[in-house]
């Protein structure tokens, strides 16, 4: 039976699922099992996950589970602050009350990072046209989330800003359609192509400097169940003033930059290799670097274009 | 991992169930089973695990046999790179010396 979306409930009724530890929340490939008693995640979570099919009494297994919980009892009433507990020991900064998205933002990447082993997991961000995906990894900072969310406004599908997620067993790209993270500049870029109501509201100063988040669209969420075949492998670099270049990668050089990106690779072994090997088979790769928002779409849209038609 | 200095005279050897290899052109993804590690290999050094999965040879022998293989003289191919080669691919456990297959296939099971 298709669940009611996030917006359709109340925040009382909201409120009182996440206190209790029985809200779930469906997301493409993973359940999470959400907790926490924050007014600043439940604002939050009502603003940039109100499109999510979720479900306030579950019945049904869950993936991961992440609790927004203030680090001991006093800093959840003095100074109060928060820390994101996966249910696994993991080390965590407390964070102060208000940045409460940021620790369940965390919270889910540590439980789906650490813990998904049904596919190989890489950070990158993934997004399809009519040819199929691009999957893009890049180092922090390396302009993935705004290619993402500027591809999005050109009518990508998007299937995650996070995690490439690669079958073990076809070679194919599942979905984890979550808020896209942007930081700092990219924010009134992504903003002002967007539209203000796809944004969220920016969290300032936080370790990773001014966080907003670009709103999953409707039906990237709808199409969550649906796999894409990938096509193109992008690894981006940016740096202000750099001119526009591209060069095609050996897949097995390819391979072995995405190795380092994988958060399970080690742990899956030998059915990770075989699944990049697939992947390497059927893709293109290019390190592609720029330094600026256009050049790096013109030259991904040339790409894209040089591909083959399915 | 390295089975420490060799001679010219040290007999290769690699156990094809050691690993798992997909070449890409002129490259070479291997994935060594018993670590875990997955290498990429330049064609010499993945023409030389190929050649010792097929017979197991000495440097001087192994030198011979990529020479001929490439149809190169010894200044197309000095015998320094085959022994780069070599020294690589035992320092990833790809390859072992004769005495020590007794080792590598206790490590594997």
């Amino acid at each position: 039976m298709p669940k009611n979306t996030l917006g359709t409930y109340s925040e009382t009724d909201l409120r009182k699922a996440l206190s209790a530890g029985t809200f779930t929340m469906e997301a493409g490939s993973f359940t999470h099992l959400v907790q926490g008693h924050s007014s600043y995640l439940i604002e939050f979570l009502r603003d940039v996950y109100r499109d999510y099919p979720i479900s306030l009494y579950p019945d049904e297994v869950v993936d991961t589970s992440v609790r927004v919980t203030a680090p001991n009892i006093l800093r959840r009433f003095i100074r109060p602050q928060v820390i994101p507990d996966p249910g696994f020991d993991f080390p965590s900064a407390p964070l102060p009350a208000h940045m409460a998205p940021l620790a369940f933002e965390m919270g889910l990447n540590l439980t789906v990072a650490l813990k998904c082993a049904r596919f190989v997991s890489f950070h990158a961000g993934v997004v399809e046209g009519p040819k199929g995906a691009i999957l893009m990894s890049a180092e922090s900072g390396g302009g993935k989330s705004t290619l993402t969310a500027m591809l999005m406004e050109q009518g990508f599908r998007l299937l995650s800003d996070e995690f490439a997620l690669l079958g073990l067993g076809e070679p194919v790209l599942h979905s984890y359609p979550r808020p896209v993270s942007l930081k700092n500049e990219s924010i009134p870029i992504i903003r002002s192509v967007a539209g203000a109501d796809w944004v969220s509201e920016v969290i300032e100063d936080s370790p990773k400097g001014d966080i907003a988040y670009r709103r999953a669209r409707p039906e990237d969420i709808a199409a969550a169940n649906r796999v894409a075949k990938p096509k193109l492998i992008l690894f981006p670099s940016y740096e202000p003033g750099l001119s526009p270049m591209s060069q095609k990668l050996d897949p097995a050089e390819a391979i072995m930059r995405l190795i380092p990106a994988s958060t399970n690779y080690s742990l899956l072994g030998e059915p990770a290799y075989r699944a990049l090997v697939r992947l390497a088979r059927e893709t293109v790769a290019f390190e592609v670097s720029y330094g600026s928002v256009e050049d790096s779409l013109r030259l991904i849209n040339e790409l894209y274009a040089d591909l083959e038609a399915e | 991992m390295t089975a420490g200095p060799f001679s010219p005279e040290t007999v290769w050897q690699a156990d094809q169930d050691q690993f798992l290899a997909e070449e890409f052109g002129d490259t070479m993804l291997v994935y060594h089973r018993s670590s875990g590690d997955t290498h990429f290999l330049s064609f010499l050094p993945a023409d030389a695990l190929k050649s010792v999965v097929q017979q197991p040879a000495n440097m001087i022998d192994l030198h011979a046999h990529l020479m001929k293989m490439y149809d190169f003289s010894e200044e197309d191919l000095p015998i320094q790179l085959v022994q780069d080669a070599i020294g690589q691919l035992d320092e990833t456990g790809l390859i072992c010396p004769i005495r020590c297959s007794g080792n590598q296939t206790s490590g594997a099971n």
